[in-house]
């Protein structure tokens, strides 16, 4: 039997599909890629208060709701220029604090005055767990 | 006559395909930015990491711990049926191990909690947390 075979003309590849296959794939990568990078924030853990070194001055903050904080008892707003101040002090003399926040605050929030404390200028920040209110 | 109209179409959907070329090119070259300069990340709306501005690159963690919005979580990938406390508690690290937390960041401070006992248990000295670039 004789097999009709049908030789196909050899066709260049018409550009419309293959535009249509680019754009999916673009509209693919546009949508699913993220440009934003995950980093790491290194925190020193409190260690327990027995090996505290004495030497250097401490100070205790706690961050309380709405933007509130507490330094070594006083209220301050996160804002406000009296804490810039304490902050800036804290710098100058090379004191070390230690971080603590209320457990209903946000991890965001914490985040956030780590943020902006390492921003200021204090290396010496250690971070405990959190305060019941 | 016949054959100058297919020749006249002929010439103008080479000249349709000719002016499509450039703007091929230009597709293809945001193709390309696109799959070279964003990458493929998992979006998971239980665990939006924290924002911040620090600049420190991820390093690799002997021990990562993910802490969903849910509060449920994988260590190394592993879910448990424990509590946090009561698994980390369980754990045997030595001082040096690299330990990533990657919490989500509506969650209250003490959900980090667990990790941060742990970890000054065992007498790790940092722990990192996974945050999003701005």
């Amino acid at each position: 039997m004789l097999l009709e075979v049908n030789p196909r003309k050899s066709q260049p590849i018409s550009l419309t599909p293959l535009i249509d296959v680019v754009f999916i794939l673009l509209l693919f990568f546009m949508l699913s890629s993220t440009f934003s990078k995950t980093k790491q924030l290194e925190l020193q853990t409190a260690a327990p208060s027995s090996t505290q070194s004495s030497a250097t001055e401490h100070n205790q903050l706690l961050l309380l709701a709405d933007h509130q904080v507490e330094l070594n008892g006083k209220h301050y707003a996160l804002q406000a220029e009296a804490f810039a101040q304490q902050l800036q002090r804290i710098v100058t003399n090379n004191e070390s604090v230690t971080l603590a926040a209320l457990a209903s605050v946000k991890v965001q929030d914490t985040i956030q005055l780590i943020d902006k404390l390492r921003t200021a200028g204090i290396t010496k920040l250690d971070l405990s767990p959190s305060v019941a209110p | 006559m016949n054959i100058v109209t297919t020749q006249q179409h002929n010439a103008s959907r080479n000249n349709l395909d000719d002016s499509m070329i450039p703007a091929i090119n230009i597709v293809f070259l945001l193709l390309i930015f696109f799959m070279l300069a964003g990458h493929i990340e998992a979006q998971d709306a239980q665990l939006q990491i924290p924002a911040s501005s620090s600049e420190t690159e991820l390093n690799s963690a002997e021990l990562e711990i993910h802490i969903a919005a849910s509060g449920g979580y994988t260590i190394n990938g592993q879910a448990s049926q424990q509590s946090l406390a009561d698994y980390m508690n369980g754990l045997v690290l030595t001082p040096d191990t690299v330990v990533i937390c990657r919490i989500h960041r509506d969650l209250p401070s003490s959900a980090l909690d667990p990790v941060l006992q742990a970890v000054q248990q065992f007498g790790i000295k940092t722990l990192s947390i996974a945050t999003e670039q701005h």
